[in-house]
């Protein structure tokens, strides 16, 4: 794959991957995965996490992760929707991306709850 | 003279439920908390980690979260970029994310014993605590 961007933009990504520490092409290539996962989910979103980048629910603080452990325990759409506070939909949102990336999800899940601290 | 509202010291994360907030105020009248989508009305909630914790700090606020690997580290660089957080209370592991009655028990509780009466600033504690 490949395409042309104009002079600023491709400063503007050459700096940004010096900030995140990697190559150009490897931040190309994930702002084209991510922005198409955008598009193809309505409402996800994806930020930086300890483990990764992480799908989370746009406008929210809550990542797709932790939908899905409450939806675990509910085992409804509609009381899930309940303790968010949110429309059904949002949830539904939610459960799309983790039912069509479970390793993903997964992994993210591990990595925010296996590390945490146990110190208090 | 009617009394005062209390104003608020903590700030449930969204990941937490509204009914959380509600359990606590049927366990102690006016506990001094409040749902993240009612504060400001809601302007908060797309703040990410960093964000958040400093506008805590700012407004006398303790975020009460689920622990996740990721709040907690993002509280330690904005204490290493020479900023401030207002506390972080973070329930472990253990606790159910819909118990929102045995959430409620273990804030309440921990806040009139002693939290309340603490200088929160950059501190964070994990409920239950360790015995």
């Amino acid at each position: 794959m490949s395409g042309r961007v104009p002079a600023r933009y491709e400063r503007l990504v050459t700096k940004q991957a010096r900030a995140a520490r990697t190559s150009k092409s490897d931040l190309v290539a994930r702002y084209v995965i991510e922005k198409s996962l955008e598009t193809e989910f309505p409402g996800i979103s994806f930020r930086d996490s300890l483990s990764g980048r992480e799908a989370y629910l746009t406008g929210h603080r809550v990542a797709v992760w932790e939908v899905v452990v409450v939806h675990e325990e509910t085992k409804s759409a509609d009381k899930t929707a309940r303790h968010f506070g949110w429309p059904r939909v949002l949830v539904k949102r939610a459960l799309a991306y983790a039912n069509a990336f479970p390793e993903e999800i997964s992994r993210a899940r591990a990595g925010e709850t296996e590390t945490a601290s146990v110190t208090g | 003279m009617p009394e005062r509202p209390k104003p608020h010291r903590l700030l449930a994360d969204e990941s937490t439920s509204h009914r959380f907030v509600s359990a606590c105020r049927r366990l102690a009248r006016d506990f001094p908390v409040i749902h993240i989508a009612r504060w400001q009305d809601g302007s908060w909630l797309g703040l990410d980690d960093a964000a958040l914790l400093i506008s805590c700090a700012e407004a006398g606020l303790v975020l009460v979260a689920f622990d996740r690997a990721t709040l907690p580290w993002h509280a330690g660089q904005v204490v290493r970029a020479g900023e401030s957080h207002g506390g972080l209370i973070l329930f472990r592991r253990s606790v159910r994310s819909t118990d929102y009655g045995d959430q409620a028990r273990l804030v309440t509780e921990f806040w009139l014993r002693e939290g309340r009466g603490w200088d929160w600033t950059n501190r964070v504690v994990y409920l239950p605590k360790s015995p």
